[in-house]
């Protein structure tokens, strides 16, 4: 089977191409796939069905075959065989288990029909912090029942040291990230739980070989990430996070965004790219799962197209592969604000019932501006996730339809709402009351104005 | 429709026939500057409304620029001597530490586009190299993407750097990227900030206008 050394080799004998005339290639044979796949979307049906999940992903297939992989370092294309890339979609595990001890959870496959919901991973998500607020903000979505995992934001400074990455202040802040991050979970009463992609912050190969293990943190409560550029594209610390992997027993975190209005036009060609991205980056990450984002060109995550774009992916890779896709879900409103909350409920139900088997929310503001997240974010995934289980996927369909028609118009001067401190008591780690009476007000609406029972 | 909008829709459709099209123009007796201004950058302009719009990605707006360049190409041999189409030179890159480069490359195409000469230095690249490129190029202005919180400090540092060497007035800096604003632009003494890459062309026509060269 393909690995890493294989695409190390080819990165250095493959065809010599520039970057541009990869982009071209790609995006015409993308373009030439898209219109043959006799897909036509429909934006009312957020989850697609199978006979279109079928077309992406044999169009999938086909793109990657095609056109390989791009290595922007040495400006080489990496070709894969047709035989190398379905030994791929058949040797994927379909679960693994995250976290330890009491906090373990495993990572089971799911479809559209099932009765169970995804696991719900939730935090920041690479949202921006200053000193004070990183703490408890974190504890605030670690302490909600339904987090299964905790995913970090950034810490801008740390103790007079400023975050720059790829300069050794990274090191120092995301070391600082990691230690705050394992306390937050700790003071919650999760000392297993599961951390994802860590540390949350570092950016650069040093900083993630320098701290990924640091407080003898086991290998199941984190992943590696690793990213295939958009689009097809990887470089060497992409190889050099593999090699880390596979020496210290980790399960990379497959990462693959694929950016709406780029070299992709729409949300089909943007399905159809990443799951090609997905199955390309196994060849060298050697994983299973697949976690898998779209936004557009204007940096948003919640509108329709990209949610499309999203549950066609998972669904193509559960028709094809069958192994564990983690959604990500960002709100562009901030804490504190019915939208973020609709937001947060349209995604994870549309992840929920395209059948992804982890979701990672919880964030806001679009994970750009300081401070502005709250755990009571996270708790409505959860309970969102585990609401949509017993909805039919045209009730899902019908729910996330309406939700799209109360805030896409909004999104681009989405409301900031409120930072942590502003929201929660930072000592006793707790909502306000107007906070807590917008959600409840929320879920009472959306269980009056749809068939989605919040509670 | 006359052969300026003739010339504007084939660029727009990405016609490959449309430099043939510009020297029947030129054939007919059409101004040059016309060609250019009437034409060429009506159709660039309508490509980049595509792009707004999701009809267009950027290998199509890769390929309208390099049917845009083949017509300039065939006008400028034309032009008065002293007219240039050039309204301007920027020197971009994505800061030290950040190896974003898709909203750049846009920002970059789209100037292009737009009549800037672009002298695009790619991503994760040091203050130094930046200024030193910049007064190779006799650029009057400089362009700082940042996609990070963690790397929007590096625009800073070379504003710091332009004002150590004393050279800060010799030239216009923008930033931009997905976490900066107006707000953090003003903080650290940047001459503008655009939200995005059309945005950046108005920006750009707007601080580069006539009378507003340093």
């Amino acid at each position: 089977m393909i690995g890493v050394k294989d695409v190390l080799e080819r990165s250095v004998t493959g065809r010599i191409m520039r970057e541009r005339d990869f982009d071209l290639s790609f995006a015409k044979r993308l373009r030439e796939l898209a219109a043959d796949s006799g897909v036509r979307i429909d934006p009312t049906q957020v989850i697609p069905d199978d006979a279109t999940a079928d077309a992406i992903g044999a169009a999938a297939i086909e793109l990657l075959v095609d056109v390989g992989l791009y290595n922007k370092d040495s400006q080489r294309v990496v070709q894969l065989t047709r035989e190398e890339v379905m030994e791929l979609t058949t040797t994927r595990l379909s679960g693994l288990v995250l976290g330890e001890g009491g906090d373990e959870v495993e990572v089971r496959e799911r479809k559209p029909g099932s009765d169970f919901p995804p696991v719900v991973v939730t935090g920041p998500v690479g949202g921006p912090f200053t000193e004070d607020v990183f703490l408890p903000c974190h504890q605030s979505y670690a302490q909600e029942p339904t987090c299964q995992g905790l995913l970090g934001g950034v810490l801008l400074r740390w103790q007079g040291v400023e975050n720059m990455a790829g300069r050794p202040n990274e090191v120092i802040v995301t070391a600082a990230e990691g230690d705050l991050i394992r306390e937050a979970a700790e003071r919650a009463g999760r000392p297993g739980l599961y951390l994802g992609p860590y540390p949350p912050g570092g950016v650069s190969t040093q900083a993630i070989f320098c701290n990924h293990s640091a407080g003898g943190l086991a290998p199941r409560r984190s992943q590696i990430p690793i990213q295939l550029m958009p689009e097809l594209k990887l470089g060497w610390a992409k190889i050099d996070l593999a090699l880390y992997c596979q020496s210290h027993d980790v399960h990379p975190w497959t990462d693959i965004v694929s950016v709406i209005g780029a070299f992709c036009r729409d949300s089909l060609e943007s399905s159809i790219s990443q799951t090609a991205g997905v199955l390309g980056a196994w060849s060298f990450t050697g994983g299973s799962t697949a976690s898998i984002w779209t936004t557009d060109i204007e940096g948003l995550c919640t509108r329709r197209r990209n949610m499309w774009a999203n549950c066609a992916t998972t669904r193509a890779l559960e028709r094809l592969v069958g192994n564990p896709v983690f959604l990500l879900g960002y709100a562009s409103a901030g804490p504190c604000t019915e939208m973020a909350l609709l937001e947060t409920v349209a995604y994870s139900v549309a992840y929920t019932k395209a059948g992804g088997e982890l979701i990672w929310g919880g964030s806001t503001c679009n994970g750009v501006d300081p401070d502005r997240y709250a755990g009571m974010q996270g708790r409505m995934v959860g309970e969102a996730a585990a609401a949509a289980c017993s909805l039919s996927v045209d009730e899902a369909n019908e729910v996330v339809d309406r939700l799209f028609s109360e805030y896409e118009d909004d999104l681009p001067h989405a409301p900031k709402g409120c930072t942590f401190p502003e929201c929660y008591d930072v000592e006793t780690i707790r909502p306000t009351d107007d906070y807590v009476r917008l959600y409840e007000a929320t879920v009472s609406r959306l269980g009056r104005d749809s068939s989605l029972d919040l509670r | 429709m006359s052969i300026l909008e003739r010339i504007a829709d084939a660029l727009d459709h990405l016609d490959e026939g449309t430099a043939d099209m510009v020297r029947t123009a030129l054939e007919e007796g059409e101004d040059p500057l016309a060609i250019i201004e009437k034409g060429i950058v009506v159709g660039i302009r309508r490509c980049g409304d595509k792009l707004a719009a999701y009809e267009y990605g950027v290998p199509e707006l890769l390929v309208a620029g390099e049917l845009a360049k083949d017509c300039v190409r065939v006008v400028r041999p034309h032009l008065d001597p002293g007219a240039s189409p050039t309204k301007a030179t920027v020197v971009i890159a994505t800061v030290q530490g950040d190896i974003h480069e898709l909203g750049k490359n846009l920002v970059s195409l789209l100037l292009e586009l737009n009549g800037y000469a672009v002298v695009d230095l790619g991503v994760d690249v040091g203050p130094m190299t930046i200024i030193d490129k910049a007064e190779a190029a006799d650029a009057d202005v400089i362009g700082l993407s940042s996609l990070m919180v963690t790397t929007m400090p590096a625009q800073e540092e070379v504003i710091a750097y332009l004002r150590d060497l004393g050279v800060r007035e010799r030239y216009r800096v923008v930033v931009g990227g997905a976490p900066t604003s107006q707000e953090w632009a003003d903080s650290i003494g940047a001459d503008g900030w655009a939200e995005d890459a059309q945005a950046t062309v108005a920006l750009l026509d707007s601080l580069c206008g006539e009378g507003e060269r340093r």
